[in-house]
């Protein structure tokens, strides 16, 4: 009965009809820009869901604690095409007052951050970017190098409006070379004599910044490995695109035409339309090769689409959620409003909506400002760290914790946000850090099959308890 | 296997070549002792207009119950 009271609690909150204005009596409204990707390559419905999750968790503990102010979520597509998402973010920001941007995937928040960094003083957008989906080991990394250095200096985020709530792919390519290269005779598993990847990936900076860093640890890990690189065009259509010969590339005995030795292992790495594409065609090929997939095959399409034919596949991924309360509360709240347990990235969405409404109530309250709706995005963007105070009392995801963390922002007291995906603490460069998950699908579900713990060291070492399937 | 810390990285064991015996081995010790004692001190440019419709709709989120 309480669950079915919860479930028609956050419809209500959640699910009137568009068009409608806030009910905040005498109060404000702050607006959250949701900038993801609704029709195109990764459109996952329940990104949305969840973010909605989080607007209507913090709205009713701001009416159950007399506050006046409320957010509000403005919606543009970002179509997973960085021309589009630049065009949505700027319409979010400049007509529609968003004062964050929570976005998607990495050419997406890379176009959109961008904007900040090309000189044209109306593309300027002054507020936070969360992404929620963007893995790229190029994103808020100092060191990035690019040819256009408008994108370089993004990449860079010097001015610190970029953020994530997704772990960069530099923590599962580390994962992925290690589970690839302790199999056989270091790596080798066909017994050739020699180690052969090949890594097969979209052509856009998600694609390229995670094979690359793949490429990378792997010579580390095994210095003559033959590592073969291939990507396909992202604007390709994936109905018409010829996947057949992009997999006898990946599976011969050449290396871009030039012949060298079998793969031991092919690394899978696109997002979910392509992957569906891909994988048949892998599939069809009868190849005997290791198929690895990574995070982007999670996908419910990939299950709906394929079918019993991907029983087994087998990938790496950051895990679904994180651990504890946090994860709990979000569980099953989503499941309460949706009917659906959380699916890959869902957590990280909620928790993209959840720290930027934590640091706007923080930083209103901080400033006292006579009416929390004139936070500013720079504002928010500088308390986004203050959320998560080492020194603070621990406060979950889910509405008793927003409750807890309302009460410690309006006492002045330090607090430590615990996302529903993990601890959501940004470092200096505006990343988090999670646990990773080697997945596997059985019975036509992805089950976690193991752990790793990356917040405990940065070598990742597998959590030894048999994870619960998700 | 072997984590690397310095660049966060899986090593092959085998691969750092350590020498087994004699003087090689006092120099890896003493290398190594060195090493300690240091670690315990211690896409294109968006300036043309967007040409992609975006469509926004203002989903509102009021007053939770």
């Amino acid at each position: 009965m309480k669950r079915i009271l919860l479930a028609l609690a956050l419809c209500a909150a959640a699910c009137k009809p568009s068009g409608d204005a806030p009910q905040s009596p005498k109060g404000s409204v702050i607006v959250l820009g949701q900038l993801i990707d609704r029709t195109g390559s990764i459109a996952t419905p329940s990104w949305a869901e969840s973010i909605r999750l989080a607007v209507a968790h913090a709205n009713q503990v701001l009416k159950q604690s007399g506050k006046t102010v409320r957010f509000e979520v403005a919606e543009a597509n970002s179509g997973n095409a960085p021309e589009m998402a630049r065009a949505g973010a700027l319409q979010l920001v400049k007509q529609q007052n968003a004062k964050a941007i929570i976005t998607d995937s990495s050419q997406d928040d890379i176009g959109v951050n961008m904007l900040n960094y090309d000189g044209d003083a109306s593309h300027q957008l002054d507020v936070p970017i969360v992404c929620m989906a963007c893995t790229s080991p190029a994103i808020d990394n100092p060191q990035a190098q690019d040819a256009d250095p408008v994108k370089q200096a993004a990449l860079r985020n010097g001015k610190g409006w970029n953020f994530r709530t997704t772990m960069s792919d530099a923590y599962q390519a580390r994962m992925v070379v290690h589970m690839l290269v302790s199999a056989g005779q270091r790596g080798d598993v066909n017994g050739d004599g020699k180690f052969k990847l090949s890594i097969y990936a979209s052509d856009d900076p998600y694609g390229h910044g995670f094979s690359d860093a793949i490429k990378g640890d792997a010579l580390k890990a095994h210095p003559g490995a033959i590592i073969e690189q291939i990507y396909h065009d992202v604007k390709a259509n994936p109905a018409e695109y010829d996947w057949a010969a992009d997999v006898a590339k990946v599976t011969d005995k050449k290396s871009h035409a030039k012949a060298d030795a079998l793969p031991d292992a092919v690394v899978e790495i696109t997002f979910p339309k392509f992957s569906v594409g891909f994988t048949k065609a892998f599939l069809a090929s009868g190849s005997k090769v290791r198929l690895v997939h990574t995070h982007n095959f999670r996908a419910a399409r990939i299950i709906e689409t394929l079918k019993a034919s991907v029983e087994g596949q087998e990938g790496t991924s950051q895990a679904v959620l994180g651990e504890g309360t946090a994860a709990q509360a979000f569980t099953e709240d989503l499941k309460a409003s949706t009917g659906q347990p959380p699916a890959f990235r869902d957590a990280a969405a909620y928790d993209a909506a959840m720290t930027v409404m934590l640091a706007a109530l923080q930083a209103a309250e901080r400033r006292h400002l006579p009416d929390a709706g004139l936070v500013s995005g720079a504002e928010i963007r500088d308390a986004m760290r203050a959320i998560n105070d080492a020194k603070g009392e621990r406060v979950s995801a889910g509405t008793a914790g927003v409750a807890r963390a309302l009460e410690l922002i309006a006492a002045g007291k330090p607090l430590d946000y615990q996302g529903a995906s993990g601890p959501c603490n940004f470092d200096e460069r505006g990343d988090v850090v999670a646990q990773l998950a080697r997945f596997q699908v059985q019975g036509g579900k992805f089950v976690d099959v193991d752990r790793f713990d990356c917040l405990k060291d940065p070598s990742c070492p597998q959590v030894h308890e048999r994870a619960e399937g998700r | 296997m072997e984590f690397d810390r310095q660049d966060l990285s899986w090593k092959a064991r085998h691969d750092r070549r350590a020498p087994s015996r004699g003087a090689g081995r006092l120099i890896v010790a003493l290398a190594f002792l060195a090493a300690a004692a240091v670690a315990a001190q211690v896409e294109s440019s968006p300036s043309r207009i967007a040409r992609a419709k975006v469509t926004v709709t203002v989903a509102a989120t009021p007053d939770a119950p």
